[in-house]
Order: C-alpha cells, then sequence, then structure tokens
C-alpha cells in the first residue's frame, strides 16, 4: 500500500496517537503471549523447576524428559500424519465447497438465493444431536475412519456466510465489464473473483485448517482404532486419565508431571502456529489495488 | 436425490454383508478399558491363546479416554457390539436393560461356574431375578483414600499423626501458623482438598456416620446423612477449620493435578488422597522440591465418643459388562467372559504364557520383560491390556507385582484405609437414584459450600437443604429405598 | 431436488415472469454448483435433524428413532420443573449478553487500531501475538489463571496488595466470578476474531483515503467515513450470527472454572445440565435441552435479521 499519508506532515495529535496506540497494541500482545510462553518454559523444565515457582519466564532447571517422553511414542508420528492429512485434504474439500456455494449465493439477483441461504443458515441453529449424528455417519460407513473427521464437516455455514459476504461486498462494475468482455458467471469466478478475495479465501481457508487441526471431539466421537487418531486425540489420552484407572490404580503407574503435558500441549500447537507467517503474507496485501493495476 | 440415497443405502448394505461375511464367531467387545495400558497389536500372543482356545476371533476395542458415553452413544445408535461393558447404575445402561438391547445370562450360570460365583457375589444387581450382565463394583469391599501428611513437618513440630479430631485441629493449626517450612512466613496451610467440596467424610465419620450412603433415623428408615445427628457437630466442626484459616482458601479449585501441586509446593500440609500406588510418587515428588520430606498416612481420626471413625464408602457404581442381543454366538461369548473371571484367566492376562512371558520356579515367579514387551504387557511386571478397567483394577484384585520397590507401602495403606471403609444401606442402584442423585447431590454441594462459607448459619442451611433436597425428588427416592432396603432384610 | 424447486417457485412470484425451466437452463451451471452443498446439507444435517424428535419420546434404540414411542412433552415438564432451571437459564441469557456487549465491539476496535499501526513489521508481530491464546485450550489457560489470580500467591494479587488494596477472589468470590469470566474469555478470543475484520479492511479502496486527505480529513474523519462504512456489512454479519448464538455461553470456559461457591451466579444451562445426567446417557433430556436452545436461538437470528434489513442491510439471508 502506498503511504500516502507520509507525504502530508503528520500532526502532534497524529503521533501522539501513534504511540499510544504502539504501547496498548503492545501490552495487549504482551499479555496474549504470556500463557504460550509459560507453558513453552514449563515444558523445558525439570518437575523441580517447574514447583519452585508460580510463574515461569525462564526454566529455572532444564529438562527435556517431557519430549523425550512423547517421542518415545511411536503412535506420536502416525497421528502426526493422520492430522496433516486430515487438515490438508479437509481444508482442501471445505474451500472448494464453501467457494462453490458462497458464490452462487452470493448473487443476489438469481431466484430462491435467499431462501436456500436460509435454509444453511437453519442448520447452525438445529441440529439432530450426537445419536442421530452418529447413525448418518454409521449409515454412510465413515466410522473409525479418517474421513470421518472430513466428509461430516465439509461445509461450515459460518463460513460459507463469511466468504459470501465478501463476494457480494465485490464492486459490481468489476464482473460486469468481465461479462460484457464475454465471460460466463463461472468464467467471472475464477478470472475475477476468486483473484480479488485472496484474503477472504486466505481468512476461511485458515478458519478451516486450524478446525480440522484442533478438532478432537469427532475423533473420540467416531474412531476406535488408534492407527486412525488425530495427534489432538493421542495427545489427549497422554494427559487426561480416566479417573476410575487413576483411583483403582490402573496401569497409569503416575499422572503426568505438568512439564510433560506442557510438552504435549506445545507439540500440538506450535505446528499450526507456524503456518501461520503463510497465512498473514495475504492479510496486509491492498488487494483492491492488485486489481485495478492487474 | 433419490438416487443419492439408494446410493446410501446399498454402501451401507455393502458394508454390512462384509462384516456378517467375516468367521461366524467373531466376537467384538467395545469397552472403555483402562485408558493407560498398552496398545494391542494384531499379533498378540495373548489374544491368539484366547481365539485359539475358543475357537473365536476377538476383536477388542478401546474407547479413546475411557469414556463410557462413548459407549454410549455408540449403543444407543444401534451400533452393537457383540460383548459390551458400560458404566454401572446409569441411566444409559439401565436403559439397555429395559429395551432389550443386553441379554439374561441366567440360563448359562449352570454351565459356566466362574460366571455363576461372580454373579452370586453380585446377586442384589439382579433385575426381577434375572442378571443381564457382570457388574463390577469399584472399591466394593476395600479402599484406598487415606489423610496424607508432610511427615517431616510433623516432626519439626514435634507433633505425632493425629489420633483423634483434636489432635487434628492442633496439627492442623500448627501446619498453618506455626511455620512448619522454617521459611519465616506465614505462607503454608493445613489441609486442602479437590472440588467441588472436598473430602470432609472423616469428619462424619468421627462424628458418628454409620454408613457409606445413607443413614437410618431412629426408627430405622432410610434418611441422606445429612439429616442425621451426626451432621451438624460434624459441620460445626469443619466450619472452625474454615475460620482459623487452615483449610486452602482456594480449595474450590482443586482439580486431582492441582491438588497434588500444592502439596508438593510445600503449600499444604495434609491432603485427602488415593494411596496404593500413588504412595511413592506422592513421596518422591514433594521430594524433588524438599529432599527431607516423607509422606505419613494413618487411620483418620476418632471422634469425640473416642471409638467413631471412618473415611471411605463401599463403593456403588463401577461398570457392567453385557452381551448384547445383536450377538450371534452368545455361547461363546459367555465362555470367553467366565474365562475372563476365572483364575486361569486371571493368570493370562496378568502373567502372560508360562514359559513365553514368565516362568515358575515353586511359587516363584520371574517375568520376562523381553518377551512381555513384545505384547501388550506394561513393564515392571503390571498386566496386558485385557487386564484392567472392564472386569477388574489393580487394587480391587490386590495385585502388586512382587518386584514392586513400594510394594509393602502400598498394600498397609490398603488395609488401613480399608478399616476405615464404611458399607451401604442399599447396595443397588434404585431406578430414582439414577434418575434424581446427580442433581440432588449438587443441592447438597451448593449448600455445604453456603454453611462453609458462612452465607447461611449451619442450622438454617441444612434444615433448608432437608427441605430443598426432598422436595426436588429426594422425598420419591427416599420411598423408593425404604421399600428396596425392607426387602434386602 | 423437490426442496430447491419449491422455493424457486415461492420467489417466482415476485419477479420478472420467466418460464422457470427456461431460467434454470439459462443459470444451469449456477446451480448445479449448488449440488455438493445440497447433498452434504441433506446428509449431514437435514436427515440427523429428523433425530431432533427424539425430543418428544422414550427413545428405544432397539427400534429406532422413528419406532419409539411418543411422549409429548415428558422431557421438557423434566426439565422446567427443576428448581434450578431458570437460574441457569437466567444465567446463560445475562453471561452471554454480557459477552456480547463488551466482547463483540473488542475485536473491530482492535482490528481498526491495528490498521492505523504504519509499520507493517510491527502490525505482524502484533497480530501474530495475539492470535496466540485461540489456540491453548480452556483446561490449560484454567490451570494457568487459577495460578495468576491466587489470593495468596497469584502475581496479579501481588500487584494489587502491593498497591495497597485488599486482595481479590477473581475466581472464588462469586461478584468477581463473572466479570473475570468474561474478561479472560474476551481475552481469549479477540485476537482470532479480528481476523474477519482484517481481511475486510484490505477490501477498502486506497484511492478513498488519498480523495480524503486531499480534502483535508483527519484520521478520526477518515475512519468515521471510509473505513467503519466499509466494514459495516461485514460487522452486521458478525452481530447476526453472534445474535444467534446467545444460548451458548461458553460451557467450556465456565466448566474447567467453577465450583459450588459460584453456581449462583456461574451456572449456566449447559454445565448445569451436563451435571444432571448427560454424561451417563440422558439422551432424551439431552435432545429437549438442544431444542429449547435451538428455537430461542432461532428466534433471536430471524428477528436480528429482519432488523438488519429493515435497516438496509442485506443481512445473513
Amino acid at each position: 500500500m502506498k503511504k500516502t499519508q507520509n507525504k502530508i506532515r503528520r500532526s502532534l495529535g497524529s503521533k501522539i496517537f501513534d504511540a499510544l496506540n504502539l504501547l496498548f497494541l503492545g501490552l495487549l500482545a504482551f499479555s496474549t503471549v504470556y500463557p504460550f510462553w509459560d507453558s513453552l518454559v514449563v515444558s523445558f523444565s525439570s518437575l523441580k523447576g517447574y514447583l519452585s515457582s508460580s510463574v515461569h519466564l525462564w526454566p529455572s532447571e532444564w529438562s527435556l524428559e517431557g519430549y523425550r517422553y512423547m517421542f518415545s511414542n511411536p503412535t506420536l508420528w502416525t497421528s502426526y500424519a493422520n492430522s496433516i492429512f486430515i487438515t490438508l485434504v479437509g481444508t482442501l474439500i471445505n474451500m472448494v465447497l464453501t467457494i462453490m456455494t458462497s458464490y452462487v449465493l452470493s448473487k443476489t439477483y438469481l431466484r430462491g438465493h435467499r431462501l436456500l441461504t436460509f435454509l444453511c443458515v437453519f442448520t447452525m441453529m438445529f441440529s439432530g444431536g450426537i445419536i442421530p449424528t452418529y447413525m448418518v455417519i454409521k449409515d454412510v460407513g465413515l466410522l473409525n475412519s479418517v474421513w470421518a473427521m472430513i466428509i461430516p464437516t465439509a461445509i461450515s455455514t459460518y463460513n460459507m456466510i463469511i466468504l459470501r459476504n465478501f463476494f457480494s461486498g465485490m464492486p459490481k462494475e468489476l464482473e460486469e465489464s468481465a461479462t460484457l468482455d464475454g465471460c460466463t458467471e463461472i468464467g467471472v469466478l475464477f478470472r475475477i473473483v476468486l483473484p480479488v478475495s485472496i484474503p477472504a479465501i486466505t481468512t476461511v481457508t485458515l478458519f478451516y485448517a486450524v478446525e480440522h487441526w484442533n478438532d478432537f471431539f469427532s475423533a473420540i466421537m467416531y474412531i476406535n482404532k488408534q492407527k486412525s487418531w488425530p495427534l489432538q486425540l493421542f495427545l489427549r489420552s497422554m494427559l487426561y486419565e480416566n479417573e476410575a484407572a487413576y483411583q483403582s490404580g490402573g496401569e497409569s503407574l503416575y499422572l503426568l508431571g505438568q512439564p510433560m503435558k506442557m510438552a504435549a500441549v506445545m507439540m500440538a500447537i506450535i505446528p499450526i502456529m507456524c503456518a501461520y507467517p503463510f497465512f498473514q503474507k495475504y492479510f496486509t496485501k491492498g488487494v483492491m489495488t492488485g486489481a485495478v493495476k492487474g | 436425490m433419490k438416487k443419492f440415497l439408494s446410493l446410501l443405502l446399498s454402501v451401507a448394505l455393502l458394508l454390512s454383508v462384509c462384516s456378517s461375511a467375516m468367521a461366524a464367531s467373531s466376537i467384538h467387545w467395545l469397552t472403555p478399558g483402562d485408558t493407560a495400558a498398552e496398545v494391542v497389536e494384531d499379533d498378540d500372543r495373548i489374544i491368539a491363546a484366547i481365539n485359539e482356545k475358543f475357537d473365536i476371533d476377538l476383536n477388542v476395542e478401546y474407547v479413546p479416554e475411557g469414556s463410557t458415553e462413548k459407549v454410549n452413544v455408540a449403543m444407543a445408535s444401534g451400533d452393537f457390539p457383540d460383548i459390551v461393558t458400560g458404566a454401572y447404575g446409569t441411566t444409559a445402561t439401565q436403559s439397555w436393560i429395559e429395551n432389550g438391547m443386553v441379554i439374561s445370562l441366567n440360563q448359562y450360570m449352570d454351565k459356566y461356574p466362574n460366571l455363576k460365583a461372580w454373579l452370586d457375589t453380585y446377586s442384589w444387581a439382579a433385575i426381577d431375578g434375572q442378571h443381564y450382565g457382570l457388574p463390577f463394583i469399584t472399591q466394593y469391599s476395600v479402599a484406598n483414600t487415606l489423610i496424607g501428611m508432610r511427615g517431616d513437618w510433623l516432626e519439626k513440630l514435634g507433633m505425632d499423626y493425629p489420633t483423634n479430631l483434636d489432635e487434628m485441629k492442633a496439627v492442623l493449626t500448627a501446619f498453618t501458623f506455626n511455620d512448619p517450612d522454617g521459611d519465616g512466613q506465614q505462607n503454608t496451610f493445613g489441609f486442602s482438598g479437590q472440588k467441588p467440596v472436598a473430602n470432609f467424610d472423616w469428619v462424619f465419620y468421627a462424628y458418628g456416620r454409620q454408613y457409606g450412603d445413607y443413614e437410618l433415623n431412629a426408627n430405622g428408615e432410610i434418611i441422606p446423612f445429612f439429616e442425621h445427628e451426626s451432621f451438624i457437630p460434624a459441620m460445626t466442626y469443619i466450619k472452625e477449620l474454615w475460620d482459623a484459616g487452615v483449610i486452602d482458601p482456594e480449595f474450590v479449585l482443586n482439580d486431582s493435578s492441582k491438588l497434588e501441586e500444592k502439596f508438593f509446593q510445600g503449600k499444604i500440609g495434609a491432603m485427602p488422597h488415593a494411596m496404593y500406588r500413588h504412595v511413592a510418587r506422592l513421596e518422591n515428588s514433594t521430594k524433588s522440591l524438599f529432599p527431607e520430606a516423607t509422606l505419613v498416612y494413618g487411620l483418620p481420626p476418632v471422634g469425640p465418643d473416642g471409638t467413631s471413625f471412618g473415611m471411605n464408602k463401599a463403593g456403588r457404581s463401577g461398570m457392567m459388562t453385557c452381551i448384547t442381543a445383536a450377538c450371534k454366538d452368545p455361547e461363546k461369548a459367555v465362555a470367553f467372559l467366565d474365562f475372563m473371571v476365572s483364575a486361569e484367566g486371571n493368570d493370562l492376562v496378568r502373567l502372560g504364557i508360562e514359559g513365553i512371558h514368565y516362568t515358575k520356579n515353586g511359587e516363584e515367579i520371574t517375568m520376562n520383560e523381553e518377551e512381555r514387551s513384545k505384547d501388550a504387557f506394561s513393564p515392571s511386571g503390571w498386566a496386558h491390556a485385557l487386564a484392567w478397567g472392564s472386569l477388574y483394577w489393580p487394587l480391587e484384585s490386590g495385585y502388586m507385582p512382587a518386584t514392586d520397590p513400594s510394594r509393602d507401602r502400598a498394600l498397609e495403606s490398603i488395609e488401613l484405609a480399608t478399616a476405615a471403609q464404611k458399607p451401604s444401606l442399599v447396595k443397588q442402584k434404585t431406578a430414582l437414584e439414577v434418575e434424581y442423585s446427580s442433581a440432588l447431590e449438587d443441592i447438597y454441594n451448593q449448600y455445604f459450600i453456603d454453611m462453609l462459607y458462612g452465607n447461611v448459619s449451619i442450622e438454617e442451611g441444612t434444615a433448608k437443604l432437608c427441605e430443598e433436597w426432598r422436595s426436588q425428588g429426594g422425598e420419591d427416592m427416599l420411598a423408593e429405598l425404604n421399600a428396596v432396603y425392607a426387602a434386602s432384610k | 431436488m423437490s426442496i430447491f424447486k419449491s422455493k424457486s417457485s415461492a420467489s417466482v412470484i415476485n419477479t420478472r415472469r420467466e418460464p422457470l425451466l427456461t431460467y434454470l437452463w439459462k443459470h444451469k451451471y449456477m446451480y448445479m454448483m449448488l449440488i455438493p452443498a445440497i447433498i452434504y446439507y441433506i446428509t449431514f444435517c437435514y436427515v440427523p435433524m429428523l433425530g431432533a424428535s427424539m425430543a418428544f419420546k422414550k427413545f428405544n434404540p432397539m427400534v429406532g428413532i422413528w419406532g419409539s414411542q411418543w411422549v409429548g412433552l415428558k422431557w421438557f415438564n423434566q426439565l422446567f420443573k427443576l428448581n434450578k432451571f431458570y437460574q441457569v437459564f437466567w444465567n446463560t441469557i445475562s453471561i452471554s449478553c454480557i459477552r456480547l456487549l463488551f466482547g463483540f465491539p473488542f475485536p473491530i476496535i482492535i482490528a481498526l487500531l491495528l490498521n492505523e499501526v504504519r509499520s507493517n513489521r510491527t502490525k505482524r508481530v502484533i497480530q501474530t501475538a495475539i492470535y496466540v491464546p485461540h489456540f491453548i485450550s480452556w483446561v490449560v489457560l484454567g490451570g494457568l489463571l487459577t495460578n495468576l489470580l491466587s489470593a495468596d500467591s497469584g502475581i496479579v494479587n501481588a500487584i494489587i496488595k502491593a498497591l495497597g488494596f485488599k486482595p481479590v477472589g477473581f475466581l472464588t468470590d462469586s461478584n468477581f466470578f463473572i466479570p473475570t469470566m468474561v474478561v479472560s474469555m474476551i481475552w481469549k478470543t479477540f485476537g482470532w476474531n479480528t481476523i474477519v475484520y482484517l481481511a475486510a479492511l484490505t477490501s477498502v479502496d486506497p484511492q478513498l483515503y488519498e480523495a480524503a486527505i486531499v480534502d483535508g480529513a483527519n484520521r478520526w474523519e477518515q475512519l468515521l467515513h471510509i473505513t467503519l462504512p466499509s466494514i459495516a456489512s461485514t460487522i452486521v454479519i458478525m452481530l447476526i450470527m453472534r445474535i444467534g448464538s446467545l444460548m451458548q455461553a461458553g460451557f467450556e470456559q465456565i466448566f474447567v472454572m467453577y465450583h459450588p461457591g459460584v453456581y449462583g451466579v456461574a451456572d449456566i444451562i449447559d454445565t448445569y445440565v451436563y451435571r444432571i445426567g448427560l454424561q451417563e446417557g440422558k439422551f432424551e433430556l439431552a435432545s429437549a435441552v438442544g431444542l429449547f436452545k435451538s428455537v430461542i436461538n432461532f428466534i433471536l437470528i430471524v428477528g436480528a435479521n429482519k432488523v438488519a434489513r429493515m435497516f438496509g442491510e442485506e443481512g445473513v439471508y
């Protein structure tokens, strides 16, 4: 984006605002990073190091015990592979379906668009609950398969509405000129709408990817076979002991110490957080400028 | 759309054909099992031995996180295994029985002696004389919770493990105000517990509470324990501790890890906790910050009468393993369960196959850890993945490998905790108990905290509690319980 | 296909007469693009939705939901008969409204403030930092907050004490519990919620700003007359969808942190119903609760959408 503002001399008020703004946002950012940092530090601490303080800014006694314990379990790698598969394939399917649906529904001239949208929104309020959903998933043969974490969540109405809103906010002139050039409606989607909507598409992709990565509930419900478990469920299964086993002494000789728990937490969130910079690139671009120029 | 639906149907049909085409005596067992057990691989030799013995194809599926909810959902959705293990005495298992989803085992009892012996132990669990599954009540006649204390603190203060309520109060007060950790600061609390209402049962029993579940009034009828004469004095004692500031004021925020953490950090001096296999772990974790720390435990304190004491209640809930109506070969399934509750079966899943997983020299057993690790056995003498969760836990089985370094203390703690265990008046869970008990417990918890915090006086709170408890289903529940109790006498 | 036909014929009345088939044929590619979505919604949303009839039945898994016996409003009666139901209903609504009131505008304000940051690099660092809590579950955050907010050992109370005030029981005192919940909820989610607004802000035409500067508009005026109007439709959509989930007051967070000392203010429908027996499999009751919440959410969203359309916004549908 061209920094036009810089050409004009900035007023004093404007400078003070900038300084205060940065200070405020900086403090907020600090407060939000703190829990992550605390957990990260604990994950690299020994039990003694963890217990010796209630605030953890730096490991007072280093230990890799937690990570060693996690890495020693071969199921970890299978579950990583499953999670990556679910996230990549799931998000791809999500995006194809969501783009198609929201593009069509963004066309206010299309007959029935309002009722169709309403029928989608209706599913956000009303759902059948766990049992009927389980029955459907059983009947279409998805039980115990990683696809149970992909197909039943193929479209999120929430994300679809967000994308539709972006599509319909697009200047009509862009599309009209393309139509005059002989583009079909589908052609407009690929040549005009998609390139111009990159920030919106990135947003929705990010939402989907993170949802897939964090999903453990559908795995608990639909997947018993450990080989098909996603990472989140594997890590949770290491974190939370079943109360009965704890009280009556099942094979869990000990509750995992906090450092080990935090190592598990870190292993679950660091990969997806690393994907950020990739997404972030597309947020800050001045897209309309790009569109006008191109 | 029709086309699509018919496609769905044909897919479903295809799948069901596939599954029924497999070996005729395939036995599919869905169970929460033991979450921490090893994963059972396809080539597991214990499973193979069972398969060979009964000519079955055993397929044990463990639900993630030991979640009985998942078992309930699968069953309710018509996704029936052949054998299913669910939570005993819940709406879910009750509906399995009511709706004929699980079969009666009575016809098999004569032929299978181990099954019969098991069901005879739980004879009260039969409904109209019919046994619909193998109940397994946790802590049925054995317990493991005691008040654990910092032995080094007691020593430093020149005190002994308290034997009565007055001594207990003195110890907890000294833990709070006499600087037991010697850091010159008043930063310790005597006692803590877990959410929602900590564990103050030892006080109620010291003041004369008798039973694990309910109490009897002068006419021999069942009443809730807070209508018993022991309740108000006990509550007064607890409130005195609270007002004196010796109870961790934030105990309502503690989950089990948080509570342990406070103990390890030397913030609290005493806590009720499961001992048994945890004794060594609790002590060693405390030593990581305080090398001189020790963990001591003992019988709970006696009350003003000098004899009453107690800490643990006889278990009334647990698991139930049933054979579903969908099971194609119930005879084989019964034979397998009979084996699982037999001495031979126990040996197989705990020790393994003789000559491979262990060797026997007279009475002495030597484990072959290398061979055991190839199958789903846990390390250092612990058992196979099939062993725990559905029909046994180590505590109830009194199982402790001879090689365990903390074996003696673990067994000692069980002995003490069991001595402090109180029997139940009614062993089975009645229908209305299943219906109301969680809502009623909720009412009790809230009044307990209100009385403790002083939002309401103990007398007034107790009166209101009784009234509300009875009006929200308690009255009906008591009537039913009294009928069952009278019938059992 | 029948569903879809009936609605287009409904809207046909308002539009210019054109034979339906001709119309459909003309836009066949557009309608064809909806087919996967229609299959999806029917299979995974509408077919299971029929199962919600369980709320009016005595469910017997042996005969399925359809074969089960009708029991009318039995489960609803059971629910409404519970003493605490009205209390938890009120708690749900009030917690939700407080959250909406403070939690909804906050990410918008932050997005606007971020938009004013001149250095792209600083902006990115701050953005990344504020997303972080979204990835940490309430179970972990709950433990951390208990440490930070503890009355005797927490750092927050250490500061309060150093300033000469009495320590505050943020999590134990029922007067402070709800504000603590709401603030921590906003704190966990605001960063993530800015994403949508930031994406919307990228679509504002920079030429508009240039023109405004030439006209002598200051930054406040630019914000008021250019930025806000450009993201207004996004704000409205997000608001309507938030209103439509008003009956969700944050189960996971409250479940992790509440205790009997604050049941009076913090117990919400979801936590209460969970405690009174969902974990042991009262599926019909769960269905009834779900349906009850759905109906309220539905009324709210329809109302909100109507209001938005009255003001000339497009609304959610």
